[in-house]
């Protein structure tokens, strides 16, 4: 609930503050702090005991986690977006918009 | 910014396993709920920098409802469907997948709720979604419609994949990919915690 809190506190800063003329440094700012949120979570994983074995597994499960949930995803748009509201190749029939 | 963060991955790992007992990495390390509040901040102002959003969500309504409601849904089914093969609760199977391709925070996220071996699988699933996105947005675009290239990218198709949006789609299709990306975006924060409760 504080994330979400935050994320809308600096929403209406945002509008209110008119921040976009320092856009690009908000953007850096965001990249540093992704970056080191990343690095936290290696730290915390290399810690691991046993680590180096843990890899081969994690790999092969971020893999199947990558595929399915995407697969499924182009899947349902695609029928969703092809017979519902039918949109055909290359955005064409754009009048059901 | 793949490679940064797989930089930062690297760096982090090293030094866990090299200085796994480090008082002041051990502190450092320790204070990623105020990074992560930090970043939910810089990120609700980055989204606030999207002038006229209400406009273009009354011109795309139904293309905007529909995409990422789809997205999520057929998501959240996939992390249902990986449940049965990994043998993960229902309950982190889905939430890992819940991600939707927004590793930094979700990685962290599901490394402070659940631990640092599920996080680092989640992140490193929706890292791994990002590149899928870029190797087959080219494809699904030309082979299914535009709307379904959208699918894979879920939430960084408003920044790391806009470009290849923009390369393969039109110009309406790069505006519902945006506003896609911004609603998944604003709903991976909800969704984690839900599906970690729901299921």
């Amino acid at each position: 609930m504080l994330y979400i809190i935050c994320m809308v506190a600096g929403l209406l800063l945002s509008r209110a503050l008119r921040l976009e003329r320092i856009a690009r440094p908000i953007g850096w700012a965001q990249t540093a702090v992704t970056l080191i949120l990343i690095a936290c979570m290696g730290y915390r994983l290399g810690s691991r005991p046993d680590f180096i074995h843990e890899l081969s597994s994690m790999g092969l499960m971020s893999l199947l986690y990558c595929i399915v949930p995407s697969v499924f995803s182009i899947a349902l748009v695609y029928v969703v977006t092809r017979f519902l509201l039918k949109e055909k190749k290359n955005g064409r029939n754009r009048d059901s918009w | 910014m793949v490679i940064l963060a797989l930089i930062a991955l690297l760096i982090g790992t090293l030094a866990g396993m090299l200085a796994p007992h480090s008082g002041m990495l051990a502190v450092l390390t320790n204070a990623t709920d105020i990074y992560l509040v930090v970043l939910m901040a810089l990120v609700g102002i980055t989204i606030g920098f999207n002038e006229g959003i209400v406009d273009k969500l009354k011109r795309h309504t139904l293309h905007i409802i529909v995409v990422p409601t789809c997205i999520i849904v057929a998501t959240i089914l996939g992390g249902v469907v990986c449940s049965f093969i990994s043998g993960y609760p229902m309950n982190i199977s889905t939430a890992i997948a819940a991600g939707l391709g927004w590793y930094s925070l979700s990685g962290v996220t599901m490394t402070n709720l659940v631990g640092a071996q599920i996080g680092t699988i989640t992140f490193m699933s929706s890292l791994m979604r990002e590149i899928f996105s870029f190797m087959t947005i080219p494809f699904i675009s030309r082979y299914m419609n535009y709307s379904s290239a959208i699918a894979p990218a879920a939430a960084t198709s408003e920044d790391t994949t806009l470009g290849m949006m923009i390369k393969y789609t039109d110009a309406e299709h790069v505006v519902v990919s945006l506003l896609n990306g911004t609603i998944i975006s604003a709903a991976v924060p909800f969704l984690i915690p839900l599906c970690l409760a729901v299921f």
